[in-house]
C-alpha cells in the first residue's frame, strides 16, 4: 500500500489541486514505492484508454461508460465482431507514462475496475442467455407485427367474403308444414284451412 | 365383559335415537306442506294412464268423428274429420272437401300427442294427477289433469275406462280459458270393414299442391303408400353438424319449450324442429334462404322486440320470421302469442358487421377445408 493512499489515484487522474499535486510530486521524488505504484497505475490507464480509442473516435461522448463498453467488447463472436476489431492480445496504446496527456474524459472508473481481474473479461464468459435476450426483442416484434397483419388480413378477407350472397327466395310450404305438425301433435294430418280454403271450417265467436 | 355389554347397549340406544329423530323430521317435512309435495310429484297411476292411452291408440279398432277446436279471446275455429282405425292398417281420415288423410299404424300411438319424450317433459314441467271421473261421448272416462305450480289446471285428458283410449283432451291457459280442445265427438268400437283401395280419387287436399307427393301421409290410396312423418330423423350428432354449419337449432325456446324431435324433409329441404313443454306442441320449420314477402299477402305484419314477424291465425297459429339467411315458420295450436314470441326469439342478424365477418370466416374455412 502506498503512503499517499487515495491521493495517489487522484494524482494519476489529474484531480489534485495545485498545492496538493506539488506535495505529492515532492513525496514521489523521495519514495520509490510510490513512484512504482504511480508508474503501474499509469500503465494500466494507458492500456485501458487504448482499448477505448477506436470507438471513441466517432462517438466518444455518446458512450455510456467504459465499464459497459468493456462488457460489450467481450461479447462472444456470435453477437458479431466489434466494430473496431480489437485483437485479443495486449492492446495497442500509448506507452506507459504518457496517460493524461490527452485525457478526453477522466478514466477514474476504469482504474477502479482494475482492482478486479475481471475488468477485461474473456470473450466467452458471458452467459449465452444475454445474447438470446438481445435477439428476442426484434423476433418478438416481427411476431407481433406478423400476427397483427394476419389478423387484419383474415378479418378483411372474411368481411369481403361475407357479403350477403343472393340467397334464394323462400316461400314456406305451409301445406306440408301443417301436415307434418299435425302428425307430431297427434291430430288428423289434414291441411290447415290457411292452405286449403276449400276445407270446411266453422268459425264462431269465442267464449 | 360387563363394561363391553354396557357400551354396546349405549351405541344401540344412540343409533335408535338418531333413527327415531330422522323419522320424526321426515314425517314433519311430509306433513308440513302437502301441497308442495304434490306440486313436484306426479301421480304414477295418472302417468301410467297416459302411457297406456298411447298403447291403446294402436291396438283398439274404432270409427267415429274427431274435431279440433282452437280458441282465442275473440274467436274459435273448429275442424272436423271422420276417422277409422283398423289395427295393422293405420288410421284413415276423411274431411268433406279436403280429401283424405292417412296415418300409418306405426304412428297410431302418437294420436294421444304423447311420446316418451313429451311425457317426460310433461312430468317435469307439470304435476300430473287424477281428477274425478266423468263421461264423454256417452262413455265413462277417467280424467287426468296436468297442473301448474300454482295448482291451476293446464291440461285435462279424458281416457275411456273400458278401452284405455284417449277420448278427449284440452289445453287451458293461465286465465282458465280452454285454448285447444280435441277428441272424438262420436265413437264406436266396432271394427269397420277394410276400405277398398281407390286411386287418386280425392279432389282438393294436398293432391293439389305440387311437391307433396314424396312421403305424403295424406291422400294415401292404399295403406302401405303413406309414410308417417318426414323420415329423415336427425339425431344428436346430425343436429351438432347442422349447428356447425350455421343452422340455428336452439335447444330451448321461451315458455319452457324444449326440443324433443328433429327431422329433415326428404331431399335436404326444410328442417322440422318439434318443441314441447309436455302439453303444447310448437313446430319450427327452418329453411335456408330469404323470405319472399310477396307470398305472405293477407298476413299481419307485426314488430316484436324490434323484429318483423308475419302472423296469421287460422285453425292453427302461424308466425314467420327470418334471420341470418334462414326463414323460420312457427306453427302451433297454442295461443298466437306463443307463436309470435317464439318467432321473435329465433336467431336474427343482431350485428351486421360481426355476423358478416363470421359468415365470411365460415365460407373461407369451408373453402380451405379439404374434407368439407
Amino acid at each position: 500500500m502506498s503512503c499517499l493512499g487515495e491521493r495517489l489515484t487522484a494524482l494519476v487522474d489529474g484531480e489534485l489541486g495545485h498545492e496538493e499535486r506539488d506535495r505529492a510530486l515532492a513525496h514521489l521524488a523521495g519514495c520509490a514505492q510510490c513512484r512504482n505504484e504511480v508508474a503501474s497505475l499509469r500503465l494500466i490507464k494507458g492500456r485501458l484508454r487504448g482499448l477505448s480509442d477506436t470507438p471513441a473516435v466517432d462517438a466518444a461522448d455518446d458512450l455510456p461508460s467504459d465499464d459497459f463498453l468493456t462488457r460489450l467488447r467481450s461479447l462472444p463472436a456470435s453477437a458479431g465482431p466489434p466494430p473496431g476489431g480489437v485483437p485479443p492480445g495486449p492492446p495497442p496504446g500509448p506507452p506507459a507514462g504518457t496517460p493524461g496527456r490527452h485525457p478526453r474524459r477522466p478514466l477514474r472508473s476504469s482504474t477502479r475496475a482494475a482492482r478486479t481481474p475481471s475488468a477485461v473479461r474473456p470473450r466467452d464468459n458471458r452467459p449465452a442467455g444475454h445474447a438470446g435476450a438481445l435477439q428476442i426483442q426484434p423476433r418478438r416484434r416481427y411476431l407481433v407485427v406478423g400476427a397483427a397483419t394476419l389478423f387484419i388480413g383474415l378479418g378483411t378477407a372474411s368481411y369481403a367474403a361475407g357479403g350477403r350472397q343472393e340467397a334464394p327466395d323462400v316461400t314456406p310450404a305451409f301445406d306440408r308444414f301443417a301436415v307434418e305438425h299435425a302428425l307430431t301433435a297427434g291430430d288428423a294430418p289434414m291441411t290447415d284451412p290457411l292452405t286449403d280454403p276449400l276445407n270446411r271450417v266453422t268459425v264462431s265467436p269465442g267464449p | 365383559m360387563t363394561a363391553r355389554t354396557l357400551i354396546g347397549r349405549g351405541r344401540r340406544r344412540s343409533v335408535l335415537a338418531c333413527g327415531l329423530a330422522g323419522a320424526l323430521a321426515l314425517a314433519a317435512a311430509l306433513a308440513g306442506d302437502p301441497a308442495q309435495v304434490r306440486r313436484v310429484r306426479s301421480d304414477p297411476g295418472a302417468v301410467a294412464l297416459l302411457r297406456a292411452a298411447a298403447y291403446a291408440a294402436g291396438r283398439v279398432p274404432y270409427q267415429g268423428r274427431r274435431f279440433l277446436t282452437t280458441a282465442s279471446r275473440n274467436r274459435s275455429t273448429t275442424s272436423r274429420v271422420t276417422v277409422v282405425h283398423i289395427p295393422g292398417d293405420g288410421i284413415r281420415y276423411r274431411s268433406g272437401t279436403a280429401g283424405k288423410g292417412y296415418r300409418p299404424e306405426s304412428a297410431a300411438g302418437d294420436t294421444t300427442g304423447f311420446t316418451s319424450a313429451t311425457l317426460s317433459l310433461l312430468t317435469s314441467n307439470y304435476s300430473v294427477v287424477r281428477a274425478a271421473d266423468s263421461s264423454v261421448c256417452g262413455r265413462h272416462a277417467r280424467v287426468v289433469e296436468a297442473r301448474r305450480a300454482d295448482g291451476s289446471a293446464a291440461g285435462r285428458f279424458w281416457i275411456d275406462s273400458e278401452t284405455g283410449l284417449m277420448l278427449h283432451r284440452e289445453l287451458i291457459d293461465a286465465t282458465g280459458h280452454r285454448v285447444v280442445v280435441t277428441g272424438f265427438s262420436e265413437i264406436s268400437f266396432t271394427a269397420p270393414p277394410a276400405e277398398p283401395v281407390t286411386l287418386g280419387g280425392a279432389r282438393g287436399g294436398l293432391a293439389r299442391f305440387p311437391g307433396t307427393a314424396s312421403g305424403e301421409p295424406v291422400d294415401g290410396a292404399g295403406g302401405s303408400g303413406g309414410t308417417a312423418r318426414w323420415g329423415d330423423e336427425l339425431d344428436r350428432a346430425d343436429l351438432e353438424g347442422l349447428r356447425d354449419r350455421g343452422w340455428p337449432v336452439p335447444r330451448d325456446l321461451p315458455g319452457r319449450l324444449t326440443l324433443h324431435d328433429a327431422r329433415r324433409e326428404p331431399g335436404g329441404g326444410a328442417v322440422h324442429l318439434s318443441y314441447s313443454d309436455g302439453l303444447a306442441a310448437v313446430s319450427v320449420f327452418v329453411q335456408r334462404g330469404t323470405l319472399d314477402e310477396h307470398a305472405l299477402d293477407g298476413w299481419q305484419k307485426t314488430v316484436k322486440h324490434g323484429r318483423t314477424v308475419f302472423r296469421r291465425e287460422s285453425l292453427r297459429r302461424w308466425a314467420v320470421s327470418e334471420g341470418e339467411g334462414y326463414v323460420f315458420t312457427v306453427l302451433t295450436d297454442a295461443p298466437q302469442s306463443t307463436a309470435v314470441s317464439v318467432a321473435a326469439h329465433l336467431p336474427r342478424d343482431a350485428d351486421p358487421f360481426w355476423s358478416r365477418v363470421a359468415r365470411g370466416a365460415r365460407r373461407l374455412a369451408s373453402t380451405a377445408n379439404p374434407f368439407d
